[in-house]
């Protein structure tokens, strides 16, 4: 723990800046309400075309439940590396973070977790708050099992990390390109398509399905979502566990070996 | 008034030639928005595997209205992404360079940056658009043509007004970045047809934050769902209102500017 301590600087940083802007605080909510309520007013219009009450076994309420629930889901695995990367990048910072005693992956990454804690302070809140009240005025029958919350937490865990060496791999490549406004974007419609942060991926076809199901996105979002209103059991839910440490593990080693050699050629290079 | 335009010319063919010599990051700057918005169709071509209609409204002429709603954008965005920075100009005491120079220093905000990538966004609503237009039951006659794209011109307006409005609000705030994007954002809502949302919503983005006249009403008017006549007017109406509020509270802002003095 006592070598993870000069890391926790950063997360403090970033944390305790991000609470200064106050007012920046005040319209991330007021965005976040804007996204989540037109995704709840679409689903509410797309279920009054219907002539059936559930499509792709979801009631209304139940959608509403999986898109909150998701949105939190997004929130408390929200790390985004490339802003880092590319601003670092272009002031040449990354060159002088060699020659601290702290490894820039890592400083990244407790940087992207005060955010996230600032992010998470502002949206679970409001957030557990509309899950609370559509949950016990819809009777949705979504019922919250102590070992379902648990299984979450140790799933969402597991998503923080896949979530920031995935998106930290992704981020690499603007060493490629200057079109770091294009890349950003790049990295949230892929995120947005395979996670099930967009729909539940029970509506793609079958091998579209099959195809998110494997990418790390749907470890971020879908699975602890899945999970925490009960629609993973059994097999599944532990072989989607099972998957999401294999993610885990293996991104962590990609991720290091390839900024290893990014690191090397930035020696040789300088800059 | 030639002046003007000599100058945007020469800044035009610079950003161009910037564009041919980095011609990668150009095509993945565009590339990227057409994901994007590919997301946006999946979505829509997923739920409809579900329902025959929404509120009325098919897939085609769901397709139209999300294709047209990229035309607007996407011609605001090409044209004055630059807006976006002036909050941070401020911050910085960056907006001085504008001043000093003797043309308008909106001229220049809006000059200095050509968003190339922004013809992504206009590539994907034109396929859309030109997908749905053989699907639907449009009597194309030279009016209806010019029709579409006053209402182009209008909506991109619309836009661009929006944008100056909350970037001056910049001008005394430490960062109007947020709100910004919290605005920007419930243009998301004319993605759909305005009517499958509550009361409140449609009159938001009807008198309010007039997005609806981006896409949804003018959708309306050339698919004949609704007078056009009326959101012409209504159209030109919030355009002028917004527009000269946007170029109002601009001017304010820039009498208020006191730079940091570097």
């Amino acid at each position: 723990m006592s070598t993870l301590k000069p890391y926790w600087a950063y997360a403090k940083a970033t944390f305790t800046v991000g609470l200064a802007y106050r007012l920046h605080i005040l319209f991330w909510v007021l965005s976040d309400i804007v996204q989540v309520s037109v995704l709840l007013l679409i689903w509410t219009a797309i279920f009054n075309s219907s002539s059936a009450s559930t499509i792709q076994g979801y009631t209304l309420g139940q959608m509403m439940i999986y898109n909150l629930v998701i949105y939190m889901t997004g929130s408390f695995a929200f790390m985004r590396p490339l802003w880092d990367l590319a601003e670092d990048h272009y002031d040449g910072k990354i060159a002088m973070s060699l020659i601290k005693p702290t490894k820039y992956l890592y400083e990244v990454f407790f940087r992207n977790l005060g955010n996230n804690f600032i992010g998470n302070l502002i949206i679970s809140l409001p957030l557990v708050t509309v899950l609370v009240g559509v949950s016990l005025t819809m009777n949705t029958g979504v019922t919250y099992t102590v070992a379902n919350v648990g299984l979450y937490v140790v799933s969402i865990i597991l998503a923080l990390v896949i979530s920031f060496f995935s998106n930290f791999l992704f981020a690499t490549m603007i060493f490629l390109t200057d079109a770091t406004f294009g890349m950003m974007q790049l990295n949230e419609a892929v995120i947005k398509i395979f996670s099930g942060s967009m729909i539940p991926l029970t509506f793609f076809p079958g091998w579209l399905r099959a195809i998110a199901e494997i990418l790390p996105y749907a470890s971020v979002y879908s699975v602890p979502t899945l999970i925490l209103i009960g629609r993973l059991n059994g097999m599944d839910l532990w072989s989607a566990l099972g998957l999401q440490v294999a993610w885990a593990v293996g991104l962590v080693i990609v991720t290091n070996l390839v900024w290893n050699r990014i690191i090397e050629r930035l020696k040789v290079h300088g800059g | 008034m030639k002046h003007y335009l000599n100058i945007y010319v020469k800044f035009l063919a610079q950003h161009l030639k910037r564009m041919l010599q980095y011609r990668a990051d150009f095509l993945i700057g565009a590339g990227s928005f057409l994901v994007i918005q590919a997301s946006g169709i999946l979505f829509i071509a997923l739920v409809f595997a579900q329902i025959p209609d929404l509120n009325g409204w098919s897939l085609d002429e769901m397709i139209f209205l999300y294709g047209y709603f990229q035309l607007p954008r996407g011609l605001d965005h090409l044209l004055t992404d630059n807006i976006w920075l002036i909050p941070s100009r401020v911050r910085r005491g960056d907006i001085d360079r504008y001043l000093l120079r003797p043309i308008n220093p909106l001229f220049q905000v809006i000059v200095e940056r050509f968003q190339i990538e922004a013809f992504g966004e206009l590539a994907i609503g034109i396929i859309l658009v030109a997908y749905a237009i053989p699907r639907l039951a449009i009597v194309w006659t030279p009016i209806t043509i010019l029709l579409a794209l006053v209402f182009i011109l209008l909506g991109s307006l619309i836009y661009t007004s929006i944008k100056l409005i909350t970037a001056s609000i910049g001008f005394w705030v430490i960062n109007s970045m947020p709100i910004m994007t919290t605005i920007y954002n419930i243009a998301d809502f004319s993605k759909y047809p305005t009517t499958i949302f509550p009361k409140l919503v449609q009159a938001l983005v009807t008198y309010f934050i007039p997005f609806a006249f981006v896409s949804f009403l003018p959708a309306t008017a050339l698919m004949n769902k609704a007078d056009s006549t009326g959101i012409l007017v209504g159209s030109i109406v919030a355009v002028s209102l917004l527009s000269l509020l946007a170029y109002r509270l601009w001017l304010k802002g820039l009498a208020s500017y006191q730079s940091v003095g570097n």
